[in-house]
């Protein structure tokens, strides 16, 4: 198991708007809960959390220690509420967990290498003047798994440099997935393609506001009611 | 040009735009992103014109994802008429953006190409931007790959 890294946390009187506050003071509000324990409202110093959360990965277990408490709860991050333009954190919520219990978190999935048929040099050009690209695109960030707090995988390395044709896939199914962790996607699932694109003369699109076909309520409500019908006759 | 196949009323009352955008404020299918920070009716001309200058500054390789559709119908008045007769006939689509809204994404192309690429994009938009990398929405660190 490695080690759980801590984080110090006081404990928060502030609630609901006046919260806004708190942020302006550089102190950003938070929540701990978890099965069969009790909810503490809690809040952290942002530079701090910062630091603390970069070091992690999305998955870490870790040590909440609350001021005036005796022992640290263990705890994963649940969710990191950030500002959509600024990026500045908001609020965080720590789950916390009973290390014998187990528990249901997304791991994330990342690549290593590079596909050799996604490099620049394999795009290829033919007579017409059109280029063939791949690319590779990941389909799945991140997988959902089941397993003991404790044997959370900080993240899932998929090594891509064996993608060398346009038909290589990577599925669910391909990953290497440690003892003890269940993983509930679809064995099936695709998480890494290549997808080829073809590239050659701009097309040209009219530029006019075409007409545009207006359902009326009534015209809507008849058709629904069709495609009912032609579901119960299915 | 980018517009509904069919809708189910011919003409829309303006609404209100005031906030932030809730929705499709992330990096989620490719490696970056351009965001808008201000709020606008993006045209479907507009959209259309950073769609084209992307395409052909990448040229090769990468894939590019449009966030935004113009759904929202805008009419106006023939010129020199009276008022009254009604609501003028539609004249453009529009999409509603709010500050934070991931407006384009890229993926498969290096941050300079996806930088350069978003900054002649702008150049097509009415609104300022910011370029945003994928990030990790827990840790706050870029995404691998990315």
């Amino acid at each position: 198991m490695p080690e759980m890294l801590s984080l110090e946390v006081g404990p928060r009187e502030v609630v609901g708007k006046k919260v806004k506050a708190l942020r302006r003071a550089g102190v950003v509000p938070g929540v701990v809960y978890g099965h069969h324990a009790e909810t503490c409202r809690v809040q952290m110093d942002e530079r701090e959390l910062g630091r603390f959360l970069s070091r992690l990965s999305a998955s870490s277990l870790i040590q909440v220690v609350v001021q005036g408490e005796d022992s640290p709860r263990p705890a994963l991050i649940r969710d990191v509420q950030r500002h959509v333009l600024t990026q500045r954190i908001q609020h965080v919520d720590f789950l916390q967990v009973d290390l014998t219990e187990q528990v249901r978190i997304d791991v994330p999935i990342v690549s290593v290498g590079e596909a050799p048929i996604a490099l620049p040099e394999a795009a290829v050009t033919s007579e017409d003047g059109t280029t063939l690209v791949a690319s590779l695109i990941q389909e799945l960030d991140s997988l959902e798994v089941e397993c003991l707090p404790t044997d959370i995988p900080t993240g899932f390395s998929v090594d891509v440099s064996g993608m060398a044709s346009v038909h290589d896939v990577i599925t669910v199914a391909d990953l290497q997935v440690p003892e003890g962790v269940t993983v509930h996607n679809d064995p099936e699932h695709v998480v890494f393609r290549i997808l080829v694109e073809r590239f050659g003369e701009e097309e040209e699109d009219e530029d006019e506001i075409a007409e545009v076909e207006v359902i009326t309520a009534s015209e809507a409500e008849r058709r629904a009611e069709e495609r009912e019908e032609e579901e119960e006759e299915d | 040009m980018l517009m509904p196949k069919r809708v189910k009323y011919r003409k829309q009352q303006r609404g209100r735009r005031d906030g932030l955008a809730t929705r499709g404020t992330t990096v989620a299918f490719g490696e970056y992103g351009l965001q808008a920070t201000e709020a606008c009716w993006m045209t479907s001309r507009q959209i259309e014109a950073a769609r084209r200058v992307i395409v052909r500054y990448i040229r090769r390789g990468g894939r590019m994802w449009t966030r935004v559709f113009p759904d929202k119908p805008v009419t106006k008045k023939a010129a020199e008429t009276r008022m009254g007769g009604g609501k003028g006939a539609v004249d453009e689509w529009v999409s509603v953006v709010q500050p934070g809204r991931v407006l384009f994404e890229l993926g498969g192309v290096d941050e300079d190409t996806a930088r350069e690429a978003f900054k002649q994009a702008s150049a097509k938009l009415s609104i300022s931007t910011q370029f945003l990398v994928k990030t990790d929405q827990i840790t706050g660190t870029k995404v691998a790959g990315a």
